[in-house]
């Protein structure tokens, strides 16, 4: 097809236009092998670099001006996705799936969103995926992806919780992150070791996102003290305490070091100290503006090789840095 | 797809087939029964201004490629087969990970080291390749418009393993640091390649693209991935094609120049650019890249630019045959 604009299956009846796009999302070169429904319109070719669902897009953006027929395709669109494709015999029923909820995702189809949320709760289509381009896409992540686009996951925090915890071959770690932290910031917090296992680019920005979304006077108020005492402890648990340093260690190598990038880029100055790193003080300031300290995280290593190795310590005070500092020198 | 070319050229293609399996046949005989009608057709197709073109450059690149040897006979057979039959459009169904990533090593040039892999990709493809990694849905959202945000600003990176130069996701190109400086459109190194003038030399056309979120028709968003490879011997380590997909759809091009061996690359297929021989500019076929570990971030640039404002096809579908016929006259 030459036209952008193949606006014939838009005036097929109902059915009959979403039976047509089930065909077509099925086996987009279906042309090779001659269409099986001889009285509906031929199927598109594809141009380069063009796939069923931009295609189908790009439809919906032609038709913008004519009236009623944005909703027919919408109409369509939703249909299958609610009825998840069953009224149909297809032999890649993922791969439509993928393909419609791209479509869903970039035309703003919202009306699909209880069903999607439906399938996010019951952990459905968990092994599902799809082909977009020369990728293999989990369905999972895309749900999620459109879900935390559209603000809908209220009362999904357990799922949410699951597939950032048990799924990482869904790839949603960080869309799940972000959304958790969003809904629950303290879960999120307690869960920041957690990220520390993705690649650093991706850490370091979702944790920047998560702050700044936050506000850094939320993220360090009293309210989530405990859930960063739990976090740093959980940080350097199982960790040998002669490498304690190593890891938190503000240098480039050390996770210490990344963070006082990412606080600093929040507006949050922070200072890791290390101290006899196998006996005695690890000490993590958070300071607000000017050098008032805000947080103060001090952990105690006792003994190696201990799952009760690591002890935290936490306040939060007001007064000068100097004063937070001889308090960190000082032995525990 | 209109038109009798792609037929033709199909039959072409099968003649060519079955030219060489024949009892006594060979390679130079097929060629040499088909080389003329296959110029004739690929000229007529670019006179007509089919879409076809590409598919037509195409044929002549694998058909010049297998020629040649720089297509290792095995894997072209098994292209070729799959795709007789096929209307010539089928090229880009051709299952490539079947086909194409089975490519012949190749040695390393003593220079590897100073490799820079760089790939223009758009927008859209980022989106959807790239966003969600940042925890940011791929769908129209504010949080989508930030991550564009922290991109100018230059606060992203992306981690070596998913340094894929080779993929789909836009055009890729591979040069040194060298030649960067000396034939990039504005000459500096890959921090300072014009963006719009890369489109331009690239042929792309992103003119049909539909940003779904930006309503500003001529106008795309562009990145610009440049990153340092190690081994270029992996980027060639298959056929990983098509380079250029979006501007032209083609999957198999030969090299610009034959390179000596223990040069890179010596047995892959490549990409030849259709408006220009700077040695910048794309020649490479790719598979995997191992991207410098730790190296710095690499989106090296990103803005907006203007989309072709005219049909590349027709702009540069004369170049593209002419240089592809010229590449078939050679052997």
């Amino acid at each position: 097809m030459d036209s952008p604009l193949y606006s014939a299956f838009v005036d097929l009846d109902e059915l009959d236009r979403a039976h047509w796009l089930v065909r077509f999302f099925d086996w987009p070169s279906a042309a090779l092998r001659g269409s099986d429904l001889p009285n509906f319109p031929t199927f598109p070719t594809l141009r380069a670099g063009e796939t069923a669902d931009t295609w189908l897009c790009d439809q919906f953006k032609q038709v913008a001006q004519i009236l009623g027929k944005q909703d027919r395709i919408c109409r369509s669109v939703v249909l299958l996705i609610t009825t998840e494709v069953r009224n149909y015999q297809v032999e890649r029923r993922d791969q439509i799936l993928g393909l419609l909820l791209e479509v869903a995702g970039a035309c703003g189809f919202a009306e699909v969103a209880e069903t999607l949320r439906g399938w996010a709760r019951a952990d459905d289509y968990r092994h599902a995926s799809y082909r977009l381009g020369s990728e293999t896409i989990p369905l999972r992540r895309t749900i999620w992806s459109l879900l935390i686009g559209w603000n809908k996951t209220e009362d999904l925090i357990p799922a949410l919780r699951r597939d950032l915890s048990l799924r990482p071959e869904l790839g949603s770690e960080a869309l799940c992150f972000r959304e958790l932290g969003r809904l629950s910031p303290g879960e999120a917090i307690e869960l920041i070791p957690r990220i520390f296992g993705w690649p650093e680019p991706y850490w370091r920005e979702a944790l920047r996102a998560f702050l700044t979304d936050l506000g850094p006077d939320e993220a360090f108020s009293t309210a989530y003290l405990e859930r960063w005492k739990s976090c740093f402890v959980k940080v350097t648990e199982n960790v040998e305490p002669s490498r304690v340093e190593r890891l938190l260690a503000p240098r480039d190598w050390g996770v210490g070091g990344a963070l006082i990038e990412v606080f600093a880029k929040v507006g949050v100055g922070c200072s890791i100290e290390v101290r006899e790193p196998w006996r005695q003080v690890t000490l993590f300031h958070l300071r607000g503006s000017g050098d008032s300290v805000q947080g103060s995280l001090r952990f105690n290593v006792h003994s190696p090789w201990s799952r009760r190795a690591v002890e935290a310590q936490s306040e939060l005070y007001q007064q000068d840095f100097a004063r937070a500092y001889d308090a960190a020198a000082a032995p525990a | 797809m209109s038109g009798g070319g792609s037929e033709r050229l199909v039959a072409v293609l099968q003649r060519f087939n079955a030219a060489r399996a024949a009892p006594g046949g060979s390679t130079t005989s097929a060629l040499r029964l088909v080389r003329a009608e296959l110029a004739a057709i690929a000229r007529e197709i670019q006179a007509g201004g089919s879409e076809d073109l590409p598919y037509a450059v195409s044929l002549i690149y694998l058909v010049v490629g297998y020629s040649t040897g720089v297509i290792p006979h095995d894997i072209a057979d098994r292209a070729l087969l799959w795709l007789q039959g096929r209307p010539v459009w089928a090229w880009r169904s051709l299952p490539l990970e079947d086909f194409v990533l089975q490519g012949a090593d190749v040695l390393e040039s003593p220079s590897s080291s100073l490799m820079i892999g760089c790939s223009l990709m758009n927008w859209d493809a980022f989106r959807k390749h790239y966003a969600e990694k940042f925890g940011v849905p791929k769908v129209p959202s504010a949080k989508l418009e930030k991550l564009w945000e922290s991109l100018e600003e230059g606060n992203l990176g992306i981690a070596d393993a998913d340094v894929d130069l080779g993929g789909t996701n836009g055009v890729v190109w591979f040069t040194d640091r060298d030649a960067l400086e000396t034939s990039s459109p504005r000459g500096g190194v890959a921090e300072s390649v014009d963006i719009q003038q890369a489109y331009e030399l690239l042929a792309l056309d992103w003119s049909k693209q539909w940003e779904y979120h930006d309503g500003n028709a001529g106008v795309t968003r562009s990145i610009l991935l440049s990153v340092p490879i190690t081994r270029r011997a992996r980027s060639a380590h298959g056929l990983r094609v098509p380079t250029a997909l979006e501007g032209w759809g083609c999957l198999l091009f030969a090299p610009k120049r034959s390179r000596g061996s223990g040069d890179w690359p010596v047995a892959a297929g490549f990409t030849s650019h259709p408006l220009t021989e700077a040695d910048c500019l794309p020649e490479a076929v790719h598979g995997t890249i191992t991207a410098i570990p730790g190296a710095e971030s690499p989106f090296s640039s990103c803005g907006r630019l203007a989309k072709a404002p005219r049909d590349r096809l027709a702009e540069c579908g004369k170049v593209a045959v002419e240089r592809a016929l010229q590449r078939l006259a050679e052997i």
